[in-house]
């Protein structure tokens, strides 16, 4: 696998980060090697393993669906926020709709 | 005459416990805020101390015992948290800047249950950001130092609790280990460590990195310590679907006479590991050998293909996990017109350089159009390597190896190249692949003091067997921890 400046800034944009150029030209050779290496997995003989029958995590586990209580908005989850309206209930976003 | 904070766990909680020994909580707090105080300055363990916390819970527990009251296990014992895991009320930051000011509402489900059994939260712990790293260097917070040597890592992720257990800040520590997080960190600072069977332990509350790897565990100075606390914060939580019951060991703990130990050839520490670490583990295994072990040689030829899995699967999961952090609900932000801007921003400069790394080579791993090559060929590999560690356990009972195959490394020495710090992790991240439970415990010291440390891996379900063995094999070796010159500077 060939790592370009392009593949990481595509990849980058794909995961919502905002990489500075120097980050871009550092990320680069990094990458490069890091797949050089794990690229081994393609040439491992796993004896015809289909990977949707792995059960690669164990089953989990289902609880009763019964109500409970949930977090409280204003006490236990805006002070956390980093820009909320005056009445502390609604997280603030730039403007995503048009007028 | 021992200290009260470096008694055995179950002695120290025994003496809290009885309203007629003079010995309460407060004391054993204040004996760790004390050491915290003289120390951390060098270490750099903790990344928060909660002294007023601590002492307000110690009082409370005090109060208890004076009324008469039952309480746990861990009856007065400071426990060092990973900042990786919600305590209520102090803050979590996963040694990242992302976090912001985060504290969460809750405690995380191993913490309330470490504190309902009477353990006192003294600190959170310093860490690798996000758990990403082997030597506690990649935080945002400045690095944590071994105390065997201040020149040199604690391992990592969890270097804070490692570094915090080995100086004796807290006879105990949690820790999380998604590819070895918890015990080469163990290893390279001479105490015990235990990642549990995937699914014993619940992660509510553990700000999640790669979920189906991810298990919380415990650090201790003995193995014995290190079963009091798995014992306490183990069971099916409502909270965490993959977590199960397991039953419990059966019969009495497991004689060295007739254990099969199984020998993997590809988990050998081999030309480019350290020849005092090979030769920490043969004197262990002649050790058990002497008392009627038998060595079982096996190859288990997909071991190698570990950690190109693990840094497919991993990332890939990481990649994933770490999207919440989008400057919206928590964490810092950084304002900007257009809300793809504020999230690409932000998480630019909250994340640091490795947790970029991986999240654009998971981003990469499960792109359109590679996704088949790496994630999916990566998790074919690792049901493969499941299957066949699994038939290794049918001819031995555990496994024995070395934790790592090199001891503490300088401060720096693997700042700059990823890949080789990514192969600190070659001797643990097969057992998160597969999800079975594995021990590191002390193996003795090199002629330079830096500690060794060997693993002890079990099949699924076997981590209390697996502790019990512990403790035999240190009795068989004699080989315990020891602590370091520091710890002497302080009572």
């Amino acid at each position: 696998m060939h790592v370009t400046d392009a593949l990481v800034r595509q990849v980058a944009k794909l995961a919502r980060i905002e990489l500075s150029d120097a980050e871009v030209a550092a990320m680069v050779p990094q990458l490069g090697r890091i797949l050089a290496y794990v690229e081994a997995v393609s040439s491992i003989d796993v004896g015809g393993h289909d990977p949707a029958a792995i059960d690669a995590v164990p089953s989990a586990t289902l609880r009763p669906d019964v109500e409970a209580e949930s977090l409280d908005r204003a006490r236990d989850v805006m002070h956390n926020a980093p820009a909320r309206d005056t009445l502390g209930v609604f997280f603030l976003v730039p403007k995503v709709l048009e007028d | 005459m021992t200290a009260p904070l470096d008694l055995p766990v179950a002695e120290m909680a025994a003496r809290v416990a009885d309203p007629r020994d003079g010995l309460r909580a407060a004391d054993l707090v204040e004996a760790s805020l004390r050491r915290i105080a003289a120390l951390d300055g060098r270490l750099h363990a903790f990344l928060h101390v909660d002294a007023e916390g601590a002492r307000r819970a110690a009082a409370e527990l005090d109060a208890r015992v004076a009324r008469g009251e039952a309480v746990g296990p861990l009856a007065g014992v400071p426990l060092a948290v990973k900042d990786n895991l919600a305590v209520a009320g102090l803050p979590l930051t996963c040694a990242s800047k992302a976090l912001g000011g985060y504290v969460p509402p809750r405690d995380a489900t191993v913490v309330a249950r470490a504190k309902a059994a009477g353990a006192v939260v003294v600190g959170k712990t310093n860490l690798d950001e996000f758990a990403m790293g082997s030597s506690t260097e990649n935080s945002a917070f400045g690095a944590t130092r071994n105390p065997f040597d201040l020149g040199r890592v604690p391992g990592g992720s969890s270097g804070g609790s490692a570094a915090a257990v080995a100086a004796g800040l807290a006879p105990l520590a949690l820790g999380s280990d998604t590819g070895g997080s918890i015990r080469q960190p163990a290893a390279l600072c001479g105490i015990v460590g235990h990642k549990p069977t995937y699914g014993r332990v619940s992660r509510n509350g553990l700000v999640a990195f790669a979920s189906s790897l991810d298990q919380v565990g415990p650090f201790a100075r003995a193995a014995d310590d290190a079963a009091i606390l798995q014992r306490v914060i183990e069971g099916p939580d409502p909270l965490d679907a993959t977590t199960r019951a397991f039953p419990p060991p059966a019969g009495r703990p497991r004689d060295l006479a007739g254990l099969r130990i199984g020998v993997v050839e590809e988990l050998e520490v081999g030309a480019s590991g350290d020849p005092e670490v090979a030769a920490a583990v043969t004197r262990t295994r002649a050790a058990l050998v002497a008392r009627g072990a038998a060595l079982v040689p096996l190859s288990v030829p997909l071991m190698t293909a570990g950690i190109p899995v693990y840094y497919v699967v991993a990332p890939a999961e990481c990649s994933s996990n770490l999207a919440r952090f989008d400057g919206v609900r928590y964490g810092a932000r950084v304002d900007a017109p257009e809300l793809d801007a504020l999230y690409a921003r932000s998480r630019d400069a909250g994340f640091g350089p490795e947790v970029k790394r991986r999240i654009v080579l998971g981003t990469f791993a499960l792109s359109a159009g590679y996704a088949d090559a790496y994630y999916k060929r990566a998790m074919s590999v690792r049901g493969a390597l499941r299957e066949a560690l699994a038939g290794a356990f049918a001819r031995c009972d555990v496994l024995l190896s070395a934790t790592s195959p090199i001891p503490a490394f300088r401060a720096g020495e693997k700042a700059g190249d990823p890949l080789a710090m990514y192969l600190c992790d070659v001797l643990t991240v097969t057992a998160n692949l597969a999800g079975v439970p594995a021990t590191s415990l002390p193996a003795g010291r090199t002629r330079a003091g830096l500690p060794v440390g060997v693993q002890l891996w079990g099949p699924d379900g076997s981590d209390l067997e697996l502790l019990a063995l512990a403790g035999t094999v240190r009795a068989a070796t004699g080989l315990a921890y020891e602590a370091p010159a520091l710890a002497g500077e302080v009572a």
